[in-house]
Parts: structure tokens; sequence; C-alpha cells
């Protein structure tokens, strides 16, 4: 401070304090020079005191002219106000440092001063340092500011900030990993290059918003993939500006499991449901509607009525009650129903499956639904066919004993091969039901089967037209064709090599019934009726009157009897309408025909035996010693059998009779074997056929089980003859005790 | 209490509005944003009645305001009154600062006074300026309390409660945020006179009807 008027006295006390003060102090004349510039001023402006006395401000600092500074400056000089100017309003006001150079950051006050003459107006500016304060805000606001940063960095969710029109403001380092881009790259770029059009559906949940329900978007990465994301959007000011802040969560995992889940469940042919128990509203996935044969609704929307009103009449109770069970004990409800699709009215049956559920305020009923009509009718197929099996074994066993108690026979052995013969009927009867499924038969199988022990030598032929017989059929006919051929074997013309068998049948055009004709030829003569009725035609005639619906004609011509069945029209299953009279008569001749049965001796022939059935192979051995032939074995395995063939090579084997199955092995290797060295085979197999390959071969003969003598001779026999070996003594026929009527 | 007559009223609420516009004009060149001021009415009332009112209107909540003394043909006291969660919002949105600590800062108690000053010399000034005689002001300073202690209370501004007090209510719009605030004057009868004087002349001098001296 210099005044003329106190440079005697030295500085006044005022004087003294302004220089002191800790703060810059400068008073401008009216007209705006320099009156007074304290040290705290020189030292901040480094400007001295001495170089700013007496001149313009705005010569000083010429930065200032047209600020709000210089207005203030002025207002203050001529009317008198006072002004206020804050840093934070006014960034720059003086051009200020510290002595290191530093920025002094201050505020200024600029008030009017009255003068030493009246009407004289000074201003008085004083300067005051805020650098401190402002530093000390800054540094709060950074640490919160960092606070906040690390949250954000180490968040796995992207977080992206725009403002409103979508240009990305910020973006943390998750952003960048998903998306593939940096933040510089990010920055300034409009949203679209992340969201495509879905950039729209951003925009609109800012003017709407923010929003209970999450909004779910697809954004594109760097390299041009695309990713799932759920959103949640806030919106806020900063600066008098907005800016929308969204977070990202990937939801691409956990759509593609949704998707594969859902896969999985219509994969697997089922329906869910989602229903709403206080509003009776539901959700329906399409294939719940197309079960109930309603047009599937995009949205889903359905009622528990458009479900009730679907239910078979009679099971609506039972579904209910299971419904209030699994509601009232919190356990999973289970139905299986019958329900009628809505378009077509067709009855299916579904099974379902769901849970009550808490979610939030509502209570849910949720589950799956699937179709389960196949396993329904295979089990009702199964229960009809364990119904039909068990039907069948009673009505067999139930023959059986009725077939022991009439048959009559002072001699054991003619009553236990009596006996054999027709439970062997029984069961090649069962065979062949079994092979259709117990759905019927046709009837030339089942004739074919009873004449197949005498097919050799074309002496038996079959005509007639495709008839399928009902399975409550077969097994009488079986039995009335066994006795008749029995019979034959015994008294007719199947007892002469020279005799022979015709057997044809057809439908009768009026009254649908099929008359079969048992014709016997060039056996030998029959001179009169026998004198009394056997067990056998007694049986013939019963099961035709009483189980085929028809009845017997039996004529004893001198050539040979001929026997006319009548088989009732319900016991035929009708065929496609006309096939019968359309179709050509066919005629089956016996394989191997041109064969006589030869006359060949049993006795002295050596027959290898193998049989894993101890009690049958016993039975086999005493039968082929009583026909005089030596026994082989009986093998149990096929390792014994292959080493007593080995064994027996000296030796010959006249016959092998070889049990098809031999614990679970086959005896095919040992058949081979004997095949090579010219060995006829006889198969015995409680199976009905050989496999294709094997049948083929010409030197085979098949014996069902159970085996009668009968059979098992005539099988021998046929056996050698299609060897061709005729070594053995020969025996007249005579002598095996067949004997005419 | 002598009340204004409607013409006056009209005529002050002219004013009112020529000067809060003035520091409108102020304000947006400060912030390079655009910034409105506006004064729907202009009453005057006894001391009491302006604070009862203040506490009703305000629910008694913290009030904040930027004084500042004046002298000139009429002396008094001119304050701009906020609530204080206002007057936070105002500097803020003024500053264009985030919405950062929880409190107001010492800078921003600062800036809010001298968003006070700009708006209270604005106001002051132009009435000064009807008497082409300048009307002395003093620096700006932050008081806070009830409507009480604001208008009254401190030895300083002593004055009976039947005092006259000039009340305005001044709506700002900034940043598209609308924020309501009130200047209330509180003069002796003296300088409420002149000032009825003053406006008795402007209005005159609006209509026209009498030549001014």
């Amino acid at each position: 401070m210099n005044h003329p008027a106190d440079v005697a006295l030295g500085p006044s006390l005022a004087d003294r304090v302004i220089e002191a003060m800790e703060g810059g102090i400068v008073v401008l004349d009216s007209s705006g020079r320099v009156l007074a510039w304290n040290r705290w001023m020189a030292r901040s402006s480094g400007i001295a005191a001495a170089d700013a006395f007496g001149r313009d401000l705005t010569a000083v600092f010429p930065a200032i002219v047209g600020t709000r500074l210089w207005t203030a400056i002025q207002d203050a000089l001529v009317m008198g106000v006072s002004g206020l100017l804050t840093h934070g309003l006014n960034p720059s006001l003086f051009p200020l440092r510290y002595r290191d150079g530093r920025e002094l950051l201050h505020s200024v006050a600029v008030r009017s001063l009255p003068g030493k003459v009246e009407g004289e107006v000074l201003c008085l500016i004083q300067v005051s340092d805020v650098t401190a304060n402002v530093q000390r805000e800054q540094l709060l606001r950074e640490r919160r500011d960092a606070r906040h940063r690390a949250v954000v960095d180490a968040a796995a969710d992207t977080i992206i900030t725009t403002d409103p029109e979508g240009i990305i403001q910020w973006v943390n380092p998750s952003g960048e990993r998903q998306f593939g881009y940096t933040a510089a790259e990010l920055e300034g770029e409009s949203l679209r290059l992340l969201l495509g059009d879905d950039l729209t559906r951003w925009t609109e949940a800012v003017t709407s918003g923010p929003g209970a329900v999450p909004l779910w978007l697809t954004g594109r990465r760097k390299d041009g993939s695309l990713i799932d994301f759920e959103l949640s959007l806030s919106q806020w000011q900063s600066g008098g500006r907005s800016y929308v802040t969204g977070i990202l969560r990937d939801i691409t995992e956990r759509r593609r499991e949704q998707e594969r889940l859902r896969l999985a469940v219509e994969g697997a042919g089922m329906a869910t449901w989602d229903l709403d128990l206080a509003s009776g509203s539901a959700v329906w996935s399409r294939h719940h509607f197309v079960l109930l044969g309603y047009e599937p609704d995009p949205t889903g929307a359905a009622t528990l009525d458009m479900w009730e009103s679907r239910l078979h009449p009679d099971d609506r109770d039972t579904v209910r009650a299971e419904w209030a069970r699994a509601e009232r004990e919190k356990d999973m409800c289970r139905v299986i129903t019958r329900i009628h699709r809505a378009n077509d009215g067709a009855q299916r049956w579904v099974e379902a499956f769901g849970r009550f559920m808490q979610n939030g305020g509502s209570r849910r009923f949720t589950g799956v639904l699937f179709d389960v009509t196949e396993r329904k009718t295979a089990e009702e197929h199964q229960r009809l066919l364990m119904r039909e099996v068990d039907h069948r074994a009673k009505n067999a066993l139930a023959v059986v004993r009725s077939v022991l108690r009439l048959t009559r026979s002072d001699d054991p052995k003619r009553f236990a091969e009596a006996v054999e013969g027709r439970v062997a009927a029984l069961a090649r009867a069962h065979t062949l039901l079994a092979r259709d499924l117990w759905t019927g038969a046709s009837l030339r199988a089942v004739i074919e089967q009873e004449l197949a022990p005498y097919h050799g030598g074309g002496r038996i032929a079959i005509s007639g037209g495709s008839v399928r017989l009902t399975a409550d059929a077969v097994q009488p006919l079986s039995m009335a064709l066994h006795e008749l051929a029995t019979n034959a074997a015994k008294y007719g013309a199947l007892s002469d090599p020279g005799g022979r068998v015709e057997v044809s049948w057809q439908q009768e055009p009026a009254t649908g019934a099929v008359r079969l004709r048992w014709a016997e030829l060039d056996g030998p003569p029959i001179l009169a009726p026998p004198e009394r009725r056997g067990f056998g035609s007694t049986l013939v005639e019963s099961v035709v009157r009483g189980q085929l619906g028809g009845h017997t004609d039996v004529h004893w011509h001198t050539e040979g009897l001929v026997c006319e069945l009548l088989i009732a029209r319900s016991k035929i299953i009708p065929e496609l309408a006309g096939a019968f009279e359309q179709a050509p008569p066919g005629t089956v001749v016996w394989k191997n025909s041109g064969f006589e049965l030869p006359a060949v001796s049993l006795r002295g022939r050596r027959i290898l035996v193998v049989e894993d059935e101890p009690v049958v192979a016993m039975e086999l051995q005493q039968l082929l010693v009583r026909l005089g032939c030596e026994v082989l074995g009986p093998a149990g395995t096929l390792d014994e059998a292959m080493a007593l063939a080995g064994r027996g090579s000296g030796n010959s084997i006249d016959v092998g009779i070889l049990d098809v199955n031999l614990h679970g092995q086959t005896c095919y290797p040992l058949a081979d074997l004997l095949a090579k060295r010219g060995v006829p085979v006889v198969y015995t197999s409680g199976y009905g056929e050989l496999p294709e390959g094997r049948a083929a071969r010409d030197n085979v003969v098949l014996l069902r089980k159970p085996v009668s003598d009968r059979d098992l001779e005539t099988a021998l026999r046929r056996a050698l003859a299609l060897a061709g070996g005729s070594t053995a003594d020969q025996h007249p026929i005579a002598e095996r005790g067949l004997r005419r009527r | 209490m002598k009340h204004l007559t409607e013409t006056q009223r009209d005529a002050l609420t002219e004013l009112a509005n020529l000067g809060v516009g003035r520091a409108a004009a102020s304000l947006s060149r400060m912030v390079a944003e655009p910034i409105h001021l506006a004064v729907p009415a202009v009453d005057v009332m006894r001391r009491i009645t302006a604070i009862k009112l203040l506490d009703e209107r305000e629910q008694a909540a913290g009030l904040v305001a930027v004084g500042q003394g004046f002298r000139g043909p009429f002396s008094g006291r001119a304050l701009l009154i906020f609530p204080e969660a206002r007057s936070l919002e105002l500097v803020r949105a003024v500053v264009g600062q985030e919405p950062s600590l929880e409190e107001i800062a010492d800078l921003e108690q600062e800036a809010l006074a001298e968003i006070g000053n700009v708006i209270l010399n604005g106001f002051l000034g132009t009435i000064a300026n009807l008497l082409a005689r300048p009307l002395y002001t003093a620096l700006p300073c932050v008081e806070r309390g009830t409507g009480g202690v604001i208008l009254g209370g401190s030895a300083e501004k002593e004055l009976e409660p039947d005092a006259p007090v000039l009340f305005l209510q001044i709506d700002f719009t900034i940043r598209s945020r609308d924020i309501r605030g009130y200047i209330a004057v509180l003069m002796n009868f003296h300088s409420l006179e002149a000032l009825e004087a003053l406006v008795e002349e402007f209005v005159i001098r609006l209509t026209g009807s009498t030549a001014a001296p």
C-alpha cells in the first residue's frame, strides 16, 4: 500500500493488516485502476504491487475483459451491487498459481466501497483460495467412484451406459469380453452395433420407464455370433444429462438348456401344462393341444375347462379324486384316463403327472401329459392272451384227461401208443396256434402237420382253397385227423406201401361250411365195415359234431375208407370276399416223394443217440432196444457226442438221433460231421421247425417231441431209406406186426 | 397492514419478473444451459404471516436461504429461500454435477450463495435501475433454519412481527427440472412507502397518465 498522505507516518495499521491477509485483496478506483494489491495477490499472480499500481485492471489481466468477473466489477462500481463469483460456477477467474506452478483455484467476492470523496465509489475485490476444498471433494468423489468401479469391473454381466439415443458412453470389461470389442471401439458408437434392431427395445424400455418385466435381447459379437441376454435397465442424470445403464446377463446357455429340455419333452411325446389355480387359466405346450385334438394356440393360452370337457365321463370322478388327494397330501398327482379328442372324437388313453406349487402369490398346478394308448392296447392284448393261454391249457388238460379215460385197451403197450399219439396231436395243434398267436390256423397247415409222419413216397395228396380255422377249431380237427391217420396206418391205406390218402376240401357256397374229404385208396381192400366202433371213430364223430359244429359221413368202400367231415361256417374265419371260390386248388405232394416207405430192417442198426434230457434219452434208448437197434450213447452234451462219433468212426453209425438244442448249443456241428460221412440224421426237437438251411437238406428227418415209438420207427426207416442203405437184414413188413382189419 | 392495490401488485409482479429474467439470463450464460425463472405472484404481508406461510407450505422442513442486505432509497434484507433438499437439487442442476455426495459440500454451499447473489442482484438491481440511483448490496451469505429463524430472530434482523415483507414465489426451470422457491424482502415501513411510491411512479410511467419528475 502506498498512499501519499501516509508516507511520513509509515504504513497504517489497515495497510499492514491488508498486507498480512491470507487471501487476495485488490482495490480499484471508480475508473477501474488498481489502488491496492496485497502481498498474497502479488505472490499468486506473479505481478508485483509496483507493477500493478495505477494500472487499469484490464491491462494487468487482459483476459478478464468481457467475463462475468468484469461485469461484476462494473456493477459494483456503477450500481454499488456486490457480487460473488465461485470456483464451482466460474472455473477461471484470475490467472493465479502457486509457487511450484500448480494452479491456484479460487473464488472472488466483489463489492463497492465508498471513497473518501462524497459520491466516489471504489471496488474491493477479495480472492480466496479454495484449492484444498476442491481437492478434498475430488478425493471423496474418486474414492466413491473407485468403489463403484470395483463392483462394475468385477461384474460377470455386461454393463453398458448410453445416452437416451443409444450412443454408447461406457462399457465395463465384461462387456468387452462378451462382445469382443474394446471399450475404445465401442464408445461413441450406436448401440445398434451390438443389438441390431433390438436397439428399439432398449430405447422403448427407456421411455416406458423401468419395468418389472425383464427384457430379452439378442446381441451380436464382433465375430458375428449371437448371444441371448436378459436386460435390466436404469435411467439416471448427471451433469444435467440423462443416461441409461443396462445390465446384460448372458442367458445363451440357459436358453440352450431350456431348448434341450423342450426338445427332450417333445421328443418323448410329452405335453406340458401350467395351470393357475386361482383363475383357471393355463398355458399348454403345443403338443398338449394336439394331444387333446385342439388347434394349438400360439401363446399357449388354455383353460381348465378345455381339459375337463375332454375327459371320458366314466373317468371324471377318478381324476377329480386323485387331484383332491394329491392337493390334500401335497403329493404327486398321477392319473391314467381316457379322453376324447376335440377334433375327431377319437378315444385315447393319456397319463398325467402333476404337482402343486406355490409360486409367489399364485398357486399353480404344473405337469406333463402323454399318450399311453399304445401301451394300454398292448396291456389289453397281453391280458387277453394270458386268459387265452390259460383257457387253452385247461382245455388241453381236460382233453388229455378224457383221452386217458376213454382210450380202451387191454394191452398196456397199445394203450400207451394210443395215448401218446393223441397227446402228440394236441401238442401239434398248439404249435400251429402259437405260431399265429392264437388267432387261428390254416386248414392246410393242420392237415399237413397231422400227416407229416406219413409223407414219404407221394402217398399223401392235399388239395383245397385257402381256409382259415378259428383257434378253437384247430385242436379238435387235429385230433380227428390224428385218429383217421392212425387208423389208416394201422389198418387202412397207410398200412400198405402202395396205399394213398387224398385229402381235399371245399367250401359250400350255400352254407359257407367247409366239407373235408378223407379218401383212402389202394390200401388193403375192405371187405366189410368194422364190427365195432373203436374210440377213434367215436372221437372223430364227437369232436366234429360237438366242437366243429358239423357232422361226419363214413363210407366203407372196398377201395378204402372215405370220410367226409363238415365244418360249420362259424369255425371258419372269413377271408376276403370271394377268395375261396377264386383260389386255384393247390396240391401239395411231400418233398422227397418217389421213395417207397422202405421195407428196411432196423435190427442190428447202430444208432447214435444225443439228448440232453435224461428221461427222454432213457425212453429213446428203451424204444431203440425194443426195435432191435444197438444204441451208441446216449450222449448228453455236444462234446460227448462228438467224442462218441469220433470213436465210432471205425464202426459205422447207421443213423444219428440228435436233439437240436443241447443245453443251449445246437447239434449242428455233429450233424455236419455225420452228413460228411453219409450218415443220415433224425432231429428231435420241442420246437416246431428247423431253420430254413437245415430243413432243405435231403438227408434230414424231423421228429417233434414228444416222440412216439411209431413216429420213431417211421422216422428211422425214412432216414435209412434216404441214405440209400438197406444193408441190414431184410424183414417183411408184415413181421412188424402191422395188421389188417 | 396496508395492502397493495391490484394495479400495484401487477406492476410489482411485472418488475419482479423483469428482475429475475435478467438473473436467468446471467445464470444461463454461466452454465451454458437455458434456465428459466418466473415469479407468478407478489404480495406484501406481515412478517409473522410470511413465517407461518413458509412453515406451512414446506411442512416445517429445514429451509436454506441466501440472504443479502441492501441499502439505498429503500433498505432492508432480501432472502432467496428453498427447502434444503431443493436447494441441493438447484445447485446440482446449475453446476451440472452428479448427485454424488449425500450432504451439501462446501463448494456447493458457496455455489448456492453465488446463485442467490445473481438472482437477488437481478431482482434488486432492476428496481434500483428504475430509480436511476445506486442501491448498495452486501455480499450474500447462506442461512439455515425454520421460517422463523430465517425471517427474524437474529439481532441484526430484529424487526417487529408486524413489519412488512414483500413476498414472492419464484419458479426455476433448469434442465427440465422444476424447482420452487421464495424471495422475501424484509423492510421497514419507511422503505415500504418508498417502494410503493416507486411502484406508483412506475405505473404512471407505464400508463403515461402523469409525466415523471
